[in-house]
């Protein structure tokens, strides 16, 4: 298991963005568990009405897509320290194809998110997996893409 | 709200959606993504698409909820810059609406994301 504490130090995103608290199984280098319970205290129900309908507190897809991803990160970061790839690179979503959702998340839940690394390679990494609450599937990632790039090659407003 | 991803709506027709977003450096989220290297996390280009598809519903009668979503980062987004999003829609004959929408900055793709969402009622019991 490793703590919140260790995955930070694995995981470049830091406060309101990593959304990742404990990877609760890892088997090296195909498979990663992890967790993400949702409260009601997170940023995105800051501003919530109290006249806001029952659905309006599901969790947002993206953040959904950030946690999962962020624990398929953990597998590849830690298989890159250990075999001392380089390190001065910045990890970037690259794509999806495809994620199905079967239902909504909402505060109370714990996400628990199982990936397999498909593809391992210098510059990108391929995971699929899924996620569950209290057993039940609500997620399904048929290919999620991470890309490692030097700061420098890193474009803005071009493509890149 | 934090995850605000729309600030204005350029346009609303019958079959699309046109928003922008100002994408600002103070934004809350920039302090874990990156702490040295601040850029706009991709999923929320996807989240702006969602948001954008989400207000179309309205605009048209529908509660939308998203059911598959597959994207395509195409160039990095950060602080200062304007986020667009243009939207189009097609209702398949079950009823579920498809989009298919680009995300840019300057003029320049920055993302590609095609959605399908279900029709939802409000008020539906939390599941």
């Amino acid at each position: 298991m490793l703590s919140h504490r260790q995955i930070k130090a694995l995981l470049p995103h830091r406060y309101p963005m990593l959304l990742v608290d404990q990877i609760t199984g890892l088997r090296k280098w195909t498979e990663v568990v992890g967790t993400k319970p949702v409260s009601g205290t997170e940023a995105c129900y800051a501003n919530m009405a109290d006249s806001n309908d029952v659905r309006d507190y599901a969790y947002p897809c993206s953040l959904i897509l950030e946690s999962f991803g962020q624990v398929g990160g953990v597998l590849v970061n830690l298989k890159r320290t250990e075999s001392q790839r380089p390190s001065d690179v910045i990890m970037l979503a690259s794509g999806v194809t495809a994620f199905h959702f079967f239902g909504e998340v909402y505060p109370g839940d714990t996400m628990v998110h199982r990936l397999v690394l498909d593809k391992d390679l210098d510059d990108f990494a391929v995971l699929s997996g899924e996620m569950t609450v209290n057993g039940r599937k609500l997620a399904q990632a048929e290919a999620m893409i991470v890309a490692y790039r030097p700061a420098g090659a890193i474009r803005f407003g071009s493509h890149g | 709200m934090p995850l605000a991803a729309i600030d204005r709506v350029i346009e609303i027709a019958h079959d699309r959606i046109v928003t922008e977003k100002d994408v600002r450096a103070q934004e809350d989220y920039f302090r874990g993504h990156y702490r040295n290297f601040p850029v706009y996390p991709g999923v929320f280009m996807v989240e702006a698409v969602d948001q954008a598809t989400r207000l179309w519903g309205t605009h048209n009668g529908m509660r939308l909820a998203l059911v598959e979503v597959k994207t395509r980062f195409l160039s990095a987004v950060g602080p200062g810059d304007v986020l667009r999003c243009d939207c189009t829609f097609k209702i398949e004959p079950d009823g579920r609406v498809r989009t298919t929408s680009t995300c840019y900055t300057k003029g320049v793709k920055a993302a590609q994301v095609r959605g399908l969402y279900e029709t939802r009622r409000a008020g539906d019991a939390q599941p």
